[in-house]
């Protein structure tokens, strides 16, 4: 599982670096939001795949599943999750977006803001269907929560951009 | 419109454009995901792998504990330093308050002692007419005089003037509400005393200069030495008898001359409080 690739080894290593903080600090992130229960019926903006999301558009090559597989793990054990729910939730999403970044990229920020809150969507719902209760309000909370996200998505974008280029470069 | 257009172009090329990324990659890390799933749902792997992973992270957990303790902390001081604020501004606020007050208590005890003294003024005259006034304005130039406000109805001809600390002088002009009262010092005034020791008459002359009178016509044989009180004499009947003027000061004798010239230091100062008795002597 491990496709860590890269030319320069110093460059491979800080945009590592690089990837796991902003993930890491998505987990962390996520567990004060759902600490301090700043929650609309229970879910919460999914930050941590936001960041994953990012960092499969921008750097495929560099990033492969490992972080996803790490990320979910983390984010189960933090949020009280059966283990493996979030990995297989990132393994997928990770593969969609690594398989069509070329077409995510060439999109406009409204765009990629939708395609965002479509994912969201679809990954809160997912969570919902297969592992807590089921209600109307639930239902308004994803929407809620998808909405929130495509608004936060162009904030995130634009603050992993220049961490990115600060260093990750190669 | 450029920008735009190289954008439509791109996403025309990049739509017929995939990643490297392979189902076949990712197929067996969803195996192995649902694997690790299967596991924990049903032999609650999990649960021992989250009490270790709880251990190993105990501190970070204590991290959002901490942080919210600290931000209560920091609210509370600063909520603490507000009330705090507050309660300097309204025990300021008091302090003003109190200080006006005590300014108030305090003019209304002098005027008390005023009206005490002039109280004991009324005792020594005739007592058949007074009226209370307050001193409204000073006035320095051309001759010093005290403008006293009185009551409209009230008629003040003929009356002397007392303050809180004796006889100040007579009534000069009485219109209406205002009486001006001319001091005793001053330049034209004989006023009729006489020497508390020795009992004899004598003419106080004003000198236009405040608390500062003359004996003339005395004697150089005449019995009268430095500090003898003297008192109104009531003769002429234009001030009233026994109330206190002065204190002989320096007494001087020239060779050329047979008579005595007697500096006297006045009692009463002119200008002293606000509240002035008005009385027929």
């Amino acid at each position: 599982m491990a496709y860590f690739s890269s030319r320069n080894p110093n460059k491979t290593f800080s945009t590592q670096l690089a990837i796991g903080i902003s993930l890491i600090f998505g987990v962390f992130f996520q567990s004060l939001l759902n600490f301090f229960s700043f929650e609309i019926y229970g879910s919460s903006i999914p930050i941590t795949l936001m960041i994953l999301i990012y960092w499969n558009i921008a750097l495929p090559k560099n990033i492969g599943l490992s972080w996803s597989f790490i990320s979910g793990i983390l984010l189960d054990l933090n949020l009280g999750y059966f283990l493996g729910t979030h990995v297989i939730l990132f393994l997928f999403i990770s593969y969609l977006t690594q398989r069509y970044f070329h077409r995510i990229r060439a999109m406009f920020q409204i765009q990629q803001s939708l395609l965002i809150a479509s994912i969201v969507f679809l990954y809160l719902l997912s969570l919902y269907v297969f592992f807590q209760e089921f209600s109307f309000f639930v239902i308004l909370a994803i929407i809620l929560n998808s909405l929130i996200s495509a608004f936060v998505w162009p904030i995130l974008f634009g603050l992993l951009r220049i961490i990115r280029r600060k260093y990750t470069y190669a | 419109m450029a920008k735009e257009h190289k954008q439509a172009v791109i996403a025309q090329k990049a739509i017929f454009t995939t990643g490297s990324m392979r189902l076949s990659r990712v197929v067996p890390s969803i195996l192995f995901a649902i694997l690790i799933l299967a596991a924990d749902v049903r032999f609650n792997v999990g649960e021992k792998v989250k009490i270790y992973v709880g251990f190993a992270t105990e501190p970070i957990i204590y991290i959002p504990q901490f942080v919210r303790g600290g931000w209560i902390s920091f609210s509370d001081y600063f909520e603490d330093r507000e009330i705090l604020q507050n309660e300097i501004l309204r025990l300021e606020k008091d302090v003003d308050d109190q200080r006006f007050n005590l300014i108030n208590y305090e003019r209304v005890l002098q005027e008390n002692i005023e009206l005490k003294k002039l109280l004991g003024y009324l005792e020594k005259t005739s007592k058949k007419e007074f009226i209370y006034g307050e001193i409204e304005e000073i006035n320095y130039a051309p001759k010093p005089s005290l403008t006293v406000g009185i009551d409209r109805s009230q008629k003040a001809d003929q009356m002397v003037a007392f303050n809180w600390t004796g006889l100040i002088g007579s009534v000069e002009l009485s219109a209406g509400s205002k009486v001006e009262i001319k001091p005793i010092f001053a330049e034209d005034s004989q006023i009729p005393i006489r020497n508390r020791r020795t009992n004899s008459n004598m003419i106080l002359v004003g000198t236009d200069m405040p608390q500062n009178f003359l004996i003339k016509g005395l004697k150089k044989n005449e019995d009268i030495v430095p500090g003898d009180k003297l008192v109104t004499s009531g003769l002429g009947k234009k001030y009233p008898k026994g109330i206190d003027v002065g204190i002989v000061n320096k007494i001087s004798a020239t060779s050329n001359n047979e008579f005595l010239e007697i500096e006297v230091l006045g009692t009463s100062e002119f200008s002293s409080g606000d509240q002035i008795l008005l009385t027929l002597p």
